[in-house]
């Protein structure tokens, strides 16, 4: 049935990635993508007028491969997220106000069994206080097909449900 | 018709955004889309093969090297709307994406490796499930063979026939 897709389709390239500890973190680049998957960007940044747009949809990498690999491939699966979070010496940081520019947050879902579904992957970028209240702005690179918006740490596109964020700090 | 709700942009966004897999999964196997693409397919499985080879086929046509394929996110939804349907066209198209390594597809084979997984336990328990309700209903004490091993001690693993009479096992050496 996708005999074609074999025959037509090109070898994923890899990337040498490792963590600090030297373990390879799994990773492929993706492909540019088509215009349908263009101008379904454009679409899909509609419903939220406050994300300033950093770059238009482009291949290559992924929210993490932003995060972790500067922007060079896609890391795809979640015990690579685990093992760099652990081999980088991440600290976990407890509340938002702790929060400083450069540090990460995780978009995640607690499934039935209690195992982390990763959702998204993002960069601090800047903290804006208005008086006791802290308004952390995120880099995003949505997927491996999407652009790069700057967007507040809870506006999020709305089927990541009911997320629960974790901030860490390499 | 059916079919064609798996090419919705909405599909297309979630698969576009959520970065893993696994995560994708859990959040398409409750799409509105994907359950009515299942049902659809549950209730006309005699067409199913055919529908899901001529949906497959024309989608590929659009396939180009070196650029995203457009469908992807169409074929992370098929997969997850095929993960429980028992259909050998089901097994078909989960198999042959899991083992698919194209750049143009980089999701939809690692969605389709964690249905077909989910299929082989789902499988696994069902048969677990039906094991027990057979042992269940069962009348163990009406069992002749099961008598014969309160009367005489032994069990019929004695009286089968050998396939090795002796052991090949060195022990001096080991």
């Amino acid at each position: 049935m996708l005999e074609i897709a074999r025959l037509i389709g090109t070898r994923p390239s890899r990337f040498i990635l490792q963590t600090r500890e030297r373990n390879y973190v799994a990773n492929s680049q993706s492909c540019e993508p088509d215009e349908r998957t263009r101008n379904l960007y454009q679409a899909f940044r509609r419903p939220h007028p406050l994300w300033k747009n950093r770059k238009d949809a482009c291949g290559v990498y992924n929210c993490a491969g932003l995060v972790w690999a500067n922007r060079r491939t896609s890391i795809y699966d979640e015990k690579e997220y685990t093992k760099i979070l652990h081999d980088d010496g991440y600290r976990f940081i407890s509340t938002e106000k702790e929060l400083q520019p450069s540090d990460i947050v995780i978009y995640l879902r607690r499934t039935s069994d209690n195992s982390r579904d990763t959702l998204h992957v993002g960069i601090v970028l800047c903290l804006d206080r208005v008086g006791a209240t802290i308004v952390s702005w995120v880099l995003s690179k949505w997927h491996d097909q999407y652009g790069e918006d700057i967007h507040h740490v809870n506006d999020v596109p709305e089927y990541f449900g009911d997320y629960l964020t974790e901030f860490y700090r390499p | 018709m059916s079919m064609i709700l798996l090419d919705s942009d909405d599909i297309a966004h979630v698969v576009l955004t959520i970065a893993t897999p696994n995560a994708l999964c859990n959040i398409l196997r409750t799409h509105r889309n994907v359950e009515n693409v299942r049902q659809y397919l549950q209730d006309n499985a005699s067409d199913a093969q055919q529908a899901i080879e001529e949906y497959v086929r024309e989608r590929l046509i659009d396939l180009k090297p070196q650029v995203y394929f457009p469908h992807e996110p169409a074929f992370c939804a098929l997969a997850v709307a095929l993960e429980t349907l028992p259909m050998p066209v089901a097994e078909d198209f989960l198999s042959q994406l899991a083992a698919l390594k194209i750049a143009e597809m980089p999701i939809s084979p690692r969605v389709a490796a964690i249905c077909l997984d989910r299929r082989k336990s789902l499988l696994i328990s069902y048969t677990i499930k039906q094991f027990k309700s057979r042992l269940m209903t069962m009348d163990y004490t009406s069992s002749p063979r099961r008598l014969s091993v309160i009367h005489t001690g032994s069990t019929d693993l004695n009286t089968r026939p050998r396939i090795q009479a002796h052991s090949t096992y060195n022990r001096d050496a080991a």
